[in-house]
């Protein structure tokens, strides 16, 4: 990562058209110049991209967000958009093409050589959120007959183009993926060796339609540099490299959290998006919320005679709302980590929803003597003191449950679990709350009153 | 997928050469989760079938407790040739994880210089680049060529954790290029290295944060990254599989902060002591409930309105709540921002600012809304004034919070993940009620 000052420099050179600037950035690292791309304005864009190649644009693009590189190829003339397009590997133009109008990617694809164009058209067709929407097809396959030695030279031949050479597909003559070898093993093995006698049958592939998460999964768990892409019939189609498989776990964590926090959005664009942009992806469970929480308020509207005749009753609103709100969140926050990572599967599931209930109960039995204590040393109140204890301890049992029931259920009606969200929960907790806050309240002093009167009666009576 | 029953049937019929076949078909990763459905004598006869190279990958997989079982169960000659072969950072990690008479007896079936070697990396905090490398990475000297070189890894290739980085040193070890194998098998034999190395290799300090390097791995997008100390010579690298685990693993992490937990970054799921659950959740809780009880005293101070206006209560968990989600919704944009390193603190101010507006906009919609909604169902149209008013004013604040709590902590050196979710919405409470009851004050002449 660049220090700030040498950015602000580098701003400075390329602003100033400097020879100097030319030459430090053709020694840049892509991300570092993506970085430095980021922090100018759109209108100086065009001025600082003229300093780089076509080939080192492309390389910058593909460190950027589709719809950043989109902006910016806008800036440039259209020649120079198809030269920089030609020095971009196939998965990442289509991304690009994703991000375009269909009519402007249709008019640079036919400009592109014939057989980038085939190949093209096909990708397109893809869902962008599968593994065949996330793989390249530079990729290098050899021969099952072949040897060692020729297997090399293939490499040789075919690895400059290629995404990754450390993996070498073996294919036969319809393109059915029979095996694999790394280039490693390559290089290890004897030059005279036949390819079919080293290689590895039992390989681990993806369908093209298989979810683009998944495929992530499987190159994490297997420790994998890349894996194949093959149709029905087990054709080799592409692969999806492991930078590719990172990228999209990065994005899966930032929508998880942003999902928990009643965020809708796909990407991590919001920190760059416009205004109104981030603020329509945010909305949605406000609103939701908000109506969530008029129940709440009818809840007390209910029961609005206890306040008037206790007003104190109305002090321990916030806390009661608030720490159930807190416990479900983190009982939330545990399930959807655990569904997502699968390490919360059908062995321990019974388990775990019964230890995060108990955990509930604890922490409701803690809380609730704490403040209820409190409630007694502020307002002298045995009554309410009950009241308020008793409902922290039910509360947050309840709360827990809701915490961990909620996702779970959304996992088995295959609805995402992330969208149940904090805010989304703590409504919930909230209306729950309220109601066991009240019910107590009122039971509770009304016995105390009946209790009351009987020791008034038997006093009476005496 | 591996058939359990099938494995299963051939374990109990005692048929090993059927059993060697069968498990030819399975991958490593696949096996080591089969091991934890297995009884404990059928692990040892399972692993005893298994192919040198598989075994070991197998032990690289499994957890602390089934790893030393296994190794303090079969024949200790054969468990010492395994522990040689396996990744330096994952037996530094299983010895970290063993209890001391259990770590002695793992120690004495390894060789003097395996030991050397990895109390070296014992030494390094868990979190950090030099708690997370490996040193089984390959390294030459400069004056070689792009031949000598691929002669010499034919005979190494298969004890390394990654061969596509080749790391060029000087004599004083220092780290001074890299060549791919892919530039190497793309060169002219008779290349010197010296010629067609990278000099500009990216690296990291051994002592800077795990997270980093998973950054830089991702950014760059890296296969390996070399970890140098403060002379720049080189001590290990960290692999991309360990980037991944890194990324999962501080996801997750900053999740459970967020929520306030205090949790290790893997959880464990079949931890059943509810209070040792209970006891990682209580300290923020309390925090919050201290908060609350001052939300609690600025009702009571208005407790002569509420009375007044019973109707003031009703409203008390939407404001309340909305405050809450607006700053949890910012703070979780700052936190993936800051993990991922799209955002940094440079434009704290500018952010803070651009929040704020997000803030009054998201304030403004939802204050017309709940007041349009106040007034139908209670038909003043003041009241429903007050909660407009309170909810854009609640909005606008809880947006820049949310954005500055964590931004603040993390400029302090602190984890911004550390319970801002709690501490933000405890505070915003605080003052949400306090502006909502100020607003009434003014608005319904109490």
């Amino acid at each position: 990562m660049l220090p700030k000052k040498d950015i602000v420099l580098l701003k400075h050179l390329v602003l100033n058209k400097s020879e100097e600037a030319q030459k430090i950035l053709a020694n840049l690292h892509p991300a570092d110049i993506a970085e430095i791309l980021d922090e100018i304005k759109n209108g100086n864009k065009k001025q600082f991209l003229q300093m780089l190649s076509s080939s080192k644009i492309a390389e910058v693009l593909e460190e950027l967000d589709p719809s950043e590189s989109v902006e910016i190829l806008e800036e440039l003339p259209e020649e120079e958009i198809v030269k920089i397009l030609e020095n971009m590997s196939v998965d990442e133009i289509i991304d690009l093409f994703q991000e375009m109008p269909t009519t402007q990617a249709e008019h640079l694809l036919a400009k592109l050589p014939k057989e980038d164009y085939e190949e093209l058209k096909e990708l397109l067709k893809m869902a962008e959120d599968t593994a065949g929407g996330l793989m390249t097809t530079d990729y290098v396959y050899i021969f099952a007959d072949e040897t060692v030695n020729q297997a090399i030279e293939d490499a040789r031949k075919f690895g400059q183009e290629a995404e990754t050479i450390y993996y070498l597909y073996v294919v036969d003559n319809k393109k059915h993926l029979q095996g694999v070898l790394s280039l490693r093993e390559l290089i290890a093995a004897p030059r005279d060796k036949k390819i079919k006698d080293i290689m590895h049958t039992n390989v681990i592939s993806v369908k093209v339609d298989d979810d683009q998460e998944e495929v992530a999964k499987i190159i994490s768990r297997y420790g994998l540099l890349a894996v194949p892409v093959v149709d029905d019939n087990n054709r080799l189609l592409g692969i999806v490299t492991v930078d590719d498989a990172m990228e999209v776990l990065e994005a899966e964590n930032t929508e998880d959290i942003h999902k928990m926090a009643g965020i809708t959005t796909e990407e991590d664009v919001l920190l760059n998006s416009s205004v109104w942009e981030a603020s329509k992806r945010r909305i949605f469970w406000l609103i939701v919320c908000l109506f969530g929480d008029m129940i709440s308020g009818k809840v007390i509207d209910g029961y609005s005679s206890v306040i008037q005749s206790v007003v104190a009753v109305a002090f321990f609103i916030p806390v009661l709302m608030a720490t159930g709100g807190n416990i479900g969140t983190q009982s939330l926050a545990l399930t959807v980590r655990g569904i997502a990572t699968e390490e919360l599967n059908k062995k321990n599931l019974f388990k775990f929803i019964l230890g995060e209930t108990l955990a509930g109960l604890q922490l409701g039995i803690i809380c609730g003597a704490i403040i209820s204590a409190v409630a007694y040393t502020w307002q002298q109140d045995i009554k309410l003191s009950a009241a308020v204890g008793l409902a922290m301890c039910f509360s947050l049992t309840v709360a827990s449950l809701v915490g961990v029931l909620i996702p779970l259920l959304f996992n088995l009606m295959s609805i995402d679990p992330a969208v149940a969200s904090g805010p989304f929960i703590t409504t919930v907790v909230d209306i729950i709350t309220l109601l066991i806050y009240f019910t107590l309240s009122v039971n509770l002093i009304e016995i105390f009153n009946v209790q009351n009167s009987i020791v008034q009666q038997i006093g009476v009576i005496v | 997928m591996i058939e359990i029953e099938k494995i299963y049937g051939i374990i109990n019929e005692g048929d090993i050469e059927k059993l060697k076949n069968e498990l030819k078909n399975y991958h490593p990763v696949d096996i080591a989760e089969l091991l934890d459905e297995l009884l404990p004598e059928q692990c040892i006869t399972l692993f005893g079938a298994l192919e040198f190279d598989d075994a070991v990958q197998v032990l690289e997989e499994i957890d602390t407790d089934k790893r030393y079982f296994i190794l303090t169960n079969i024949d200790p000659d054969y468990a010492s040739k395994l522990i040689s072969e396996m990744s330096s950072d994952i037996l530094a990690d299983f010895l970290g994880e063993l209890k001391n008479g259990e770590r002695k007896k793992i120690l004495s079936l390894m060789k003097e210089e395996d030991k050397k070697e990895l109390k070296n990396l014992l030494a390094y905090d868990e979190d950090t680049a030099g708690g997370r490398m490996t040193t089984d990475y390959i390294a030459f000297p400069q004056h070689l060529k792009a031949k000598d070189v691929l002669d010499r890894l034919a005979e190494i290739a298969p004890d390394a954790e990654t061969i596509y980085y080749l790391y060029v040193i000087d004599s004083q070890g220092k780290l001074v290029g890299v060549i791919s194998l892919r530039d190497l098998i793309l060169a002219p034999e008779d290349a010197p290295i010296k010629e067609f190395m990278k000099t500009d290799v990216k690296k990291i300090n051994v002592s800077a944060p795990q997270e980093e390097a998973a950054q830089m791995i991702q950014k760059y997008g890296l296969l390996a990254l070399p970890v140098v100390d403060d002379n720049d010579v080189l001590l290990g690298i960290v692999t991309v599989d360990d980037a991944m685990t890194v990324t999962e693993e501080e996801t997750t992490e900053d999740i459970l902060k967020f929520s306030g937990s205090d949790i290790d970054k893997t959880i464990n799921f079949e931890e059943i002591s509810p209070w040792s659950r209970a006891k990682r959740r209580l300290p923020w809780i309390l925090v919050a409930i201290a908060g609350e009880i001052i939300s609690g005293r600025v009702i009571n101070n208005f407790s002569e309105a509420l009375q007044t206006i019973v109707a003031l209560s009703f409203f008390i968990p939407v404001l309340m709540d909305m405050g809450g989600n607006v700053g949890t919704q910012s703070a979780a944009i700052v936190i993936r921002g800051l993990a991922t390193g799209t955002l940094t603190t440079a434009s704290m101010i500018k952010n803070i600012l651009r929040e704020a507006v997000i803030g009054a906009i998201l304030g403004l919609i939802n204050g017309l809304v709940v007041a349009a909604v106040t007034y139908v169902w209670q038909g003043e149209i003041l009241l429903g004034v007050t909660v407009g008013i309170a909810m854009a004013i609640n909005l606008t604040i809880a947006a820049a919070l949310g954005t500055f709590m964590p931004l603040f902590w993390h400029k302090m050196g602190r984890d911004p993940a550390v319970a801002s979710g709690p501490f933000v919405t405890t505070l915003l409470d605080v003052l949400g009620l306090f502006i909502y009851f100020s607003t009434a004050a003014k608005i319904l002449k109490l």
